[in-house]
């Protein structure tokens, strides 16, 4: 196990009314790609911040085992705008232990970026890059992506996910925890996924396991079935697309379709913003 | 360290520039300076004026060489610039990694004790070479001009002039790292600056005024440094700067 975080809270406000992470548990295991789902202001920044020990959590526990430590980019992917590429390479390489400075010069020459020019000059998007390859290049155990792809075009956001793909491999034992808002990216490359909202972990499950056990039924114009996970994710004016556990539906004999990752996590985010409404 | 020192130079050049050229309005016009305060006294109307303003015999001292430099560059030019060099190496230490964002890019490779050591020492080295460069001055400028100096107060201007400045150093990276931009240490050390300077014009609060420190009263008055409040500036930074590293070492970003 490399990460394993229990019961963290992070509560903020006077009166702790404000509840960015409402005690989450999970493990990261070596080798593994975990992917933390969620919405915007679901609490996933929050408990990527509190493992960095950027924030202190209200409660519970985080413990990292390993010997290299964590890598991260962050969501802003914010580096020093009046450096150049080489500086900022060279100050990366004084700055973090275990960095590989040729690998990063290879990764920027691979991602195109221009080194010998001022960081503010570069676009987004190869300010992204640079910060990617500077973090591929640090050797750890845990390589943290906060929405890494954020800005990048098609092609680049290939080979990140190409080279975020490959760490485990290429780095023996080393995992990583990754969020993204594009769930087909994280359908591509990740073992694990659990889908955060409110704070709360709502679902979480290896990812096939994740597919296999929602399915999509649809009903037409007819009083719903009761079951204890049912959410509409489309209607039409004759039928009705509904997400719902693939075991209740083929217990009432409905005809199950598969669902992607997509359909699954905006049903588990309904279904938890319904409850929290109604409690 | 290497980053540090990078970040600093444009800083410290910046500052080291202005006080050199502060000393080359200064230092080679002495005579300037007294044929223009002796003319004043000969106009009439303004002998009065400056009988209230200037002491007396001051015009007569500002014509040998040691008054006129140690009061025109330690007393009033370089001596008032000495706590807003603290202030300008300070208080951007922090809060512009905190307002860029960058600060996440440090602190997730290095621990928070590293980042605030290795930070304070760079700005108190460029500190250093600021304060000693401006304090030698006069002493190779009047060897080059063939000038009689008492090189002998150096070294006791160099302490008031270096712990005046770190004072107001650590107060400034204190403010920088609570506050979440640049412009809040600025101005909040700037306005303590003032406030301080102003309340110590009051008997009781005399203390407060760190300016009688800073232009070195008592290194002029006597030749030599003060023990006993260069002890107090010396423990009053530390203590700043120590408060200053608990609160960076609990912060959250």
């Amino acid at each position: 196990m490399v990460l394993k975080v229990e019961n963290l809270k992070k509560y903020y406000g006077k009166k702790r009314e404000i509840r960015a992470v409402d005690g989450i548990s999970f493990e990261i295991q070596e080798g593994e790609i975990f992917s933390l789902l969620g919405p915007n202001g679901a609490g996933k920044t929050t408990t990527i911040k509190c493992i960095l020990g950027l924030r202190k959590p209200t409660s519970g526990s985080i413990q990292f085992s390993g010997q290299y430590g964590i890598a991260y980019v962050p969501e802003g992917k914010e580096l020093y705008e009046n450096y150049s590429v080489e500086r900022m390479i060279a100050t990366a390489e004084e700055l973090t232990e275990n960095f590989d400075a040729k690998r990063c010069w290879k990764l920027t020459e691979e991602f195109n970026i221009p080194f010998r020019e001022k960081l503010a000059n570069l676009s987004n998007g190869e300010q992204t890059l640079l910060y990617i390859a500077l973090t591929l290049s640090q050797r750890a155990d845990l390589y943290i992506f906060d929405e890494p792809t954020l800005g990048l075009d098609p092609i680049a956001r290939n080979k990140v996910l190409e080279r975020i793909r490959a760490i485990p491999i290429e780095n023996e034992g080393a995992a990583v925890l990754y969020t993204s808002h594009i769930l087909s990216e994280v359908e591509k490359i990740s073992d694990k996924v659990a889908i955060l909202c409110n704070g709360k972990i709502a679902e979480m499950d290896l990812l096939d396991n994740m597919k296999e056990k929602f399915c999509s039924i649809v009903l037409e114009n007819v009083k719903l079935p009761d079951l204890p996970f049912i959410v509409k994710y489309k209607s039409t004016s004759s039928e009705n697309v509904y997400i719902t556990y693939r075991a209740d539906a083929e217990r009432l004999g409905f005809e199950c379709k598969p669902a992607s990752l997509e359909m699954v996590f905006e049903a588990v985010i309904m279904n938890q913003v319904e409850n929290s409404n109604k409690g | 360290m290497r980053k540090e020192l990078y970040d600093l130079k444009v800083r410290l050049l910046g500052t080291l520039i202005v006080c050199i050229a502060l000393f080359f309005i200064v230092a080679p016009f002495q005579k300037l300076s007294v044929s223009l305060l002796e003319g004043y006294e000969k106009i009439p109307g303004t002998s009065k004026i400056m009988e209230k303003l200037i002491p007396q015999g001051f015009v007569e001292n500002l014509k040998e060489w040691n008054f006129y430099i140690n009061s025109q560059w330690f007393g009033k030019n370089f001596g008032q610039l000495v706590p807003i060099i603290g202030i300008i190496l300070g208080f951007p230490l922090f809060a512009s990694e905190t307002e860029k964002g960058t600060i996440q890019f440090i602190l997730a490779r290095r621990r928070r004790l590293w980042v605030f050591t290795t930070k304070s020492i760079a700005g108190l080295i460029a500190l250093l070479v600021i304060t000693a460069i401006s304090t030698l001055l006069p002493s190779f400028f009047s060897i080059v001009i063939g000038k009689q100096y008492n090189h002998q107060v150096i070294p006791h201007f160099f302490i008031h002039t270096f712990f005046g400045s770190m004072l107001w150093y650590s107060t400034s990276v204190f403010f920088s790292v609570i506050a979440d931009d640049q412009v809040k240490p600025l101005i909040a050390s700037l306005g303590l600056l003032a406030a301080t300077t102003v309340l110590g014009l009051l008997k009781p609060l005399k203390f407060l005024n760190t300016f009688s420190y800073a232009l070195g009263t008592d290194v002029f008055r006597t030749g030599k440094a003060n023990f006993t409040l260069t002890v107090w500036m010396a423990t009053s930074s530390v203590v700043i700067l120590l408060s200053a590293m608990k609160f960076f070492e609990n912060r959250e970003f």
